[in-house]
């Protein structure tokens, strides 16, 4: 991609994702660069590893932002993502590295051309996980590329993160083994957004008209998703349980009914 | 038929499911100088199918999971307490990883570690995780294989020095996980029945066999799964034998052994003529070798615990007919 069709692509995925986190009240959106980076996959078997709060790079990999809604609001049945080449969210920071070297490894040893793009947030990760990840990962040759993003004094150009990253998977797709790339991403989102609009505008990539369609989309489609996952919501103390095991236990099942009877 | 020790029976564990499933890969970290049991299958089959990770335990854990998600089998291999401790970060990721993925992704690890320290109470707590603990190479061999069976991840407790050598059939006849199974007596003709999983099996057994010189029948229930428990086969042999002593592989307090306590009285409460006896591992540091024999529970402590409930049962008894 061109950095015009770069710069095209990632602002109505970042308007997007500033939508999205003013409508859930998330402290920080989206890094831009982790938006950038998820448009170097292009692979049919590639896959995405998040940590806990990407969204927007989970849609183009076939999860439903009306899921991803579901489980921002509660409910785990919003983990439902069918047909998608994602890993779950990860709770525990860093952890997440060890699963995309393990999953990589995974893919190149039933010969599959793919690629797999872990997210981590450089501002919780321990580097034993980064560090230890990338020792698997390089032992096993594997297809990995892992994009590490800490808020900086100011964010990297969205263009080059893309470059790198598209670079960096093609050398893992041909057999080159693995790589971790590290982007300064801006405390403030906003601003972050608002000076990419800018450049874009400069470029004659965006204009006035395609930031208010991006806007009223962006805002029609959260809406409706989160209208839709909020229908969708049933609590119920079985949620706690469903798909832990194989088949529920039965103790469990006895612990749980009394809960489940109560919230009913 | 071949005579193995544990060690042994689950080497040919590994070799029919290795042979029989090319999605099992064995995971492990970097051997130590003296070699591990997983030296032998990885000079069989090469380091595509025993793949060595120059990391700790937790990311060979977490690698392992990363692979079952991708459609493959791992096994990973942990060696020393140490190690098991330090996987439970990832093995705890392992319980929930499905639950995760809402049954989308596959988290079939099986994990196969030393038995020791308690490890067993911090695994039998992980959400999602079944725990089994054999007690004789047999029992090792076809647990092994119903772990690799089992859908859900597994951690597969090797007790040290459980069991002698003994013969092992060459078949790949797998055991579920989640079943107990009477290996002494039957606690309905018996006076006390002692629960038991790994290496007290074979201390309640000899036990049984000291009793039953003196007169007095000690039925023994091998648990080998402790996560999940067999509950029915726990409170039937319970309420059948009237006497209880549960003779526990790993420590006294915050584990198996109160689990177990907690499990009895919560439904057998009814049948039990004396309170539960329970013969374990003391709430210290495992010691230096010179201070292990203070260390392990001894036959003598199952005999006294054995007494102990009987002489109870018998003034529980005397108390509730004067009553």
């Amino acid at each position: 991609m061109t950095d015009a069709e770069v710069l095209r692509a990632t602002l109505p995925r970042a308007v997007l994702a500033q939508t999205v986190a003013e409508t859930l009240g998330f402290a920080r959106g989206e890094p831009l660069a982790a938006l950038a980076a998820g448009l170097a996959l292009c692979g049919e078997h590639d896959w995405l590893v998040p940590q806990q709060h990407e969204i927007v790079p989970l849609l183009a990999h076939g999860v439903a932002l009306e899921a991803l809604l579901l489980l921002h609001l509660g409910d785990p049945a919003g983990g439902w993502w069918p047909g998608a080449r994602v890993l779950p969210y990860q709770a525990s920071p860093g952890a997440q590295l060890a699963h995309a070297a393990g999953l990589a490894a995974a893919l190149a040893y039933r010969e599959k051309r793919a690629v797999v793009l872990a997210f981590a947030d450089g501002d919780a990760l321990p580097q034993l996980d980064a560090d230890e990840a990338m020792r698997a990962a390089h032992a096993l040759r594997c297809p990995l590329v892992v994009l590490v993003t800490s808020t900086g004094a100011a964010p990297d150009d969205v263009c080059a993160v893309y470059r790198a990253v598209a670079e960096a998977a093609e050398r893992a797709r041909a057999g080159g083994g693995p790589a971790l790339l590290r982007a300064s991403a801006d405390a403030s989102p906003r601003e972050a957004l608002a000076a990419l609009a800018a450049r874009a505008r400069a470029a004659g990539a965006w204009s006035g008209a395609d930031e208010r369609d991006a806007r009223a989309a962006a805002r029609r489609g959260v809406d409706d998703a989160l209208a839709r996952a909020r229908a969708a919501f049933r609590p119920g103390a079985l949620q706690l349980a469903e798909y832990l095991y194989y088949s529920l236990p039965r103790r469990l099942a006895a612990q749980l009914a009394p809960a489940d009877g109560g919230a009913r | 038929v071949k005579r193995l020790d544990v060690a042994g029976a689950l080497r040919e564990a590994l070799r029919i499911a290795m042979a029989h499933d090319e999605r099992h890969l064995i995971v492990r970290t970097a051997p130590p100088p003296g070699g591990t049991w997983s030296d032998e299958l990885a000079r069989e089959l090469g380091p595509a199918r025993v793949l060595t990770l120059p990391t700790g335990p937790d990311a060979a854990v977490g690698v392992a999971l990363g692979l079952s998600a991708g459609g493959l089998r791992p096994i990973v291999e942990l060696r020393g307490t140490e190690d098991a401790e330090r996987a439970l970060r990832q093995l705890a990721q392992a319980g929930r990883a499905r639950q995760r993925g809402q049954g989308r992704l596959s988290a079939k690890v099986t994990l196969r570690a030393p038995l020791a320290d308690g490890v067993e109470a911090l695994y039998a707590r992980c959400p999602g995780l079944r725990v089994v603990v054999p007690s004789s190479p047999a029992q090792a061999k076809a647990l092994f294989l119903g772990a690799l069976r089992c859908p859900d991840p597994v951690a597969f407790l090797e007790p040290a020095g459980a069991g002698e050598m003994e013969d092992v059939p060459d078949g790949g006849e797998p055991l579920a996980v989640g079943t107990a199974s009477l290996c002494h007596g039957e606690p309905a003709e018996a006076d006390a029945v002692a629960l038991a999983f790994g290496r007290a099996v074979g201390l309640a057994r000899a036990a049984a066999d000291a009793l039953a010189a003196q007169g007095v029948r000690l039925a023994v229930l091998d648990l080998r799964s402790l996560q999940p428990l067999d509950e029915d086969a726990v409170r039937a042999a319970a309420s059948a034998a009237g006497r209880c002593v549960v003779v526990s592989d790993g420590p006294l307090a915050y584990g198996v052994a109160s689990e177990l306590v907690a499990l009895v009285e919560r439904t057998a409460f009814a049948a039990l003529r004396a309170p539960v006896a329970c013969v374990g591992l003391p709430d210290v540091p495992h010691p230096a070798a010179p201070l292990e024999a203070y260390y392990q529970p001894r036959v003598e402590a199952v005999l006294d615990a054995v007494r102990t409930v009987m002489g109870t049962g018998a003034g529980l008894a005397r108390a509730n007919r004067t009553a």
